[in-house]
């Protein structure tokens, strides 16, 4: 049976949405000619199914991820810290094993993964930190970033000083703990 | 209207939004280099009108060559014309970093790339502009619908990106006191990306190999990208709050 949850909390705002939309919407046309009839000669037949094969899988996963962006929440159990964006993606993080958070600024790199402006989800790789397993409704600025082991972890709480009232009391306690600028 | 222009517009558009939002975030969240776009984008259309197509055609109509005969065009005037685009393209494209002002911005190699991208992102977004007017002035695919031309958007896309690092390495390079070889590799990377789509033209490789070609300069490209670009320093990490620690 889960762990009571603590506490929820929900990310900060953003137009990432907006931009996922634009996403979906620039991919929809490209397989357009594909399902067009007349567009493509008979002789291409096979490319437009290798084509819809690419095109749909990914269609519906960006809808999928769109219809999940309202779900996104960080919650906290009595020794979980789960960020989750709808069933697609789930993080479970042990707050045992927390060993650092803090807010920065990551860099992107220009390798392919899911984030855009006001959005980031999934593992992304930054020039910076390395993959990164994002749940965050910013790419870069103002990155909760929270490292347990090897395993680093962003996220951007819309009320963060609440967030890190309700986490602290749950991390290790042998550490360096309060908020510092350095 | 032709129907090449409304994917024209979403891929000049989506392009601009897109590499000029890379260029700022990844050159330190500023608007210094992105006002040098616009610098690039008449000059596709100079470049092709008045220094490539008078050329070709002065060259052809010297030795009585037709251009349009494809296998039958001697192999000699084949790489003359093959050459055309790199030799002076990338010539052109990094020209503007000669003006004064542009020079004075030009103050780390982190900077010369950063100029030499904004130069050439705005020498490809023009391009898509003037192949579009092309191919919108010869009639040529007028009956099919817009949404067929997602090959230009897509194309296009990468190209702007690709035209950005070739001048950004030879404006590199030539920051750090070696211009001729910066100008021979953005030439060189240039003539091997174009190398696919004339052999395609030729009738001599498939339409995918042609687009193989792009995918695998367009791998090199990011792979030297995340390689020679500016990587975040020490002092900007000062910005950090540490909320927590086990760090000793």
């Amino acid at each position: 049976m889960a762990a009571p949850v603590l506490a929820s909390f929900k990310p900060a705002r953003s137009y990432g949405w907006a931009w996922l939309i634009g996403l979906t919407t620039l991919v929809a046309v490209s397989a357009l000619p594909l399902v067009m009839p007349g567009l493509l000669p008979p002789e291409e037949r096979g490319a437009v199914w290798i084509g819809l094969g690419i095109m749909v899988p990914l269609l519906a996963f960006l809808l999928a991820i769109l219809a999940s962006l309202p779900a996104m929440r960080y919650d906290l159990t009595n020794d979980e810290l789960m960020l989750s964006c709808g069933p697609l993606y789930r993080y479970r993080i042990p707050c045992a094993e927390i060993t650092d958070v803090r807010r920065t600024t990551l860099t992107p790199t220009l390798w392919s993964s899911m984030r855009m402006p006001g959005l980031a989800i999934g593992g992304v790789l930054y020039a910076d930190t390395g993959t990164v397993k994002m749940c965050a409704t910013r790419m870069s600025r103002d990155i909760l970033l929270v490292s347990a082991g090897k395993r680093r972890y962003g996220l951007t709480p819309s009320d963060e000083a609440a967030f890190m009232t309700a986490l602290s009391p749950l991390l290790p306690r042998t550490a360096t703990s309060g908020a510092a600028e350095v | 209207m032709h129907p090449i222009v409304p994917m024209a517009v979403i891929a000049v558009v989506f392009s601009a939004t897109l590499w000029c939002g890379m260029l700022w975030l990844y050159s330190g969240r500023t608007m210094r280099f992105i006002r040098l776009v616009p610098l690039g984008l008449p000059l596709s259309a100079i470049v092709n009108m008045l220094v490539k197509g008078p050329i070709g055609q002065g060259v052809g109509e010297l030795s009585g060559i037709d251009p349009g005969l494809g296998l039958q065009t001697p192999v000699w005037f084949l790489i003359f014309l093959f050459l055309l685009a790199p030799v002076f393209e990338e010539l052109i494209k990094a020209a503007p970093a000669l003006i004064p002002s542009v020079r004075r911005l030009i103050e780390t190699p982190g900077d010369a790339l950063w100029t030499g991208m904004a130069l050439g992102m705005g020498f490809g977004i023009g391009e898509a502009i003037y192949l579009a007017w092309q191919v919108s002035a010869s009639g040529a695919y007028g009956e099919y619908p817009w949404y067929a031309f997602t090959g230009f958007f897509g194309e296009r896309l990468l190209v702007v990106f690709m035209h950005g690092m070739m001048t950004g390495l030879l404006v590199l390079i030539a920051k750090r006191g070696h211009p001729v070889l910066g100008y021979l590799a953005a030439a060189g990377a240039h003539a091997l990306l174009n190398s696919g789509a004339v052999l395609y033209q030729l009738g001599l490789a498939p339409g995918w190999a042609a687009n193989s070609v792009l995918g695998v300069m367009l791998l090199v490209a990011v792979l030297l990208f995340e390689r020679i670009r500016p990587k975040r320093v020490a002092a900007e990490h000062s910005d950090d709050v540490i909320y927590f620690s086990s760090a000793e």
